[in-house]
């Protein structure tokens, strides 16, 4: 397997727009402008998980999704809650994924869990904002990262 | 043989998690195929009617445990901005089509490439929620 790869292809955005974003997503700044309940997430987290498991039964060439991907999306709901980053939509995919989806405006950022502890994360906004890369889940500061350039453009329009 | 760019197309939905009521949208997992899979079926919906669209969908998609919920309409001129092919495959139907190719995944670089497609078509397609019947 290649090493996870870190890649940001789109012009960062200013950084006085950056400080400002980061402060509101610091979770020691006590600003939760976009808190969730995390118990609202395990829910959805447990119903996407009984629809994916019946699925596989009733069709064996769906991929199923492994017991890891579930504990790694605990784990990145955790860190979206305590960085006040809002509830995403979660699915799950055919190919034995789950996915984490944001549609802030005419824009849409997703974040794509198979359970071997890497993120492949993209954002896109019409062809001028693009971003995505692959890196692990332990790289806070990288997800964090993303999750606040891309919001930029979008001028905090998360939904 | 490609489809002609003016045509529309549809992916039946079966899954309530691949589409939201309360954003009206297309989740992008609705868009990825098997992980060995080159190919996503859809169906050529050009100058058909609705229930006509529906019809296809109850006969030659939905199961009896998994039953249509949704669809997602997109243009094929939004498939093909995408540098993906829309090929007909008319065995099981005859307008019957497959987007193509999405990269066999080996690696994580492969997911991320299938990621990025499943991304782009969702957000360029609409959703059309099935009526009660």
């Amino acid at each position: 397997m290649e090493p996870p790869q870190k890649k940001l292809d789109f012009d960062r955005p200013p950084v006085k727009e950056m400080a400002v974003k980061k402060e509101v997503l610091d979770p020691s700044s006590g600003a939760a402008p976009y808190s969730f309940s995390m118990d609202d997430a395990l829910r959805e987290l447990k119903d996407i998980r009984q629809e994916a498991e019946e699925a596989y039964a009733w069709n064996n060439e769906i991929d199923p999704v492994p017991e890891s991907a579930y504990d790694d999306a605990l784990l990145l709901l955790k860190m979206l809650f305590d960085y006040n980053i809002p509830m995403p939509d979660i699915g799950w995919g055919e190919d034995g994924s789950l996915g984490f989806e944001w549609r802030p405006g005419k824009g849409i950022a997703t974040m794509g869990i198979y359970g071997d502890n890497l993120v492949i994360y993209g954002a896109f906004f019409e062809e001028k904002h693009q971003v995505e890369g692959i890196c692990a889940l332990s790289d806070t500061a990288m997800l964090i990262g993303f999750l606040i350039m891309w919001s930029v453009p979008f001028n905090k329009d998360l939904v | 043989m490609n489809v002609p760019p003016g045509e529309k197309l549809t992916r039946f939905i079966r899954y309530g998690s691949h589409f939201s009521i309360v954003t009206n949208r297309v989740k992008y997992e609705a868009f990825l195929p098997h992980k060995n899979s080159v190919d996503l079926s859809v169906f050529r919906i050009s100058g058909l009617s609705d229930s006509e669209v529906w019809a296809i969908g109850r006969e030659y998609v939905a199961t009896a445990e998994s039953p249509i919920k949704a669809r997602a309409d997109l243009s094929v001129g939004d498939v093909y901005e995408n540098n993906l092919e829309v090929i007909p495959d008319e065995q099981s139907h005859e307008l019957h089509a497959n987007i193509t190719p999405f990269p066999i995944e080996i690696s994580p670089t492969d997911r991320k490439t299938r990621q990025t497609i499943a991304r782009k078509l969702a957000l360029a397609s609409q959703l059309v929620i099935m009526p009660p019947t």
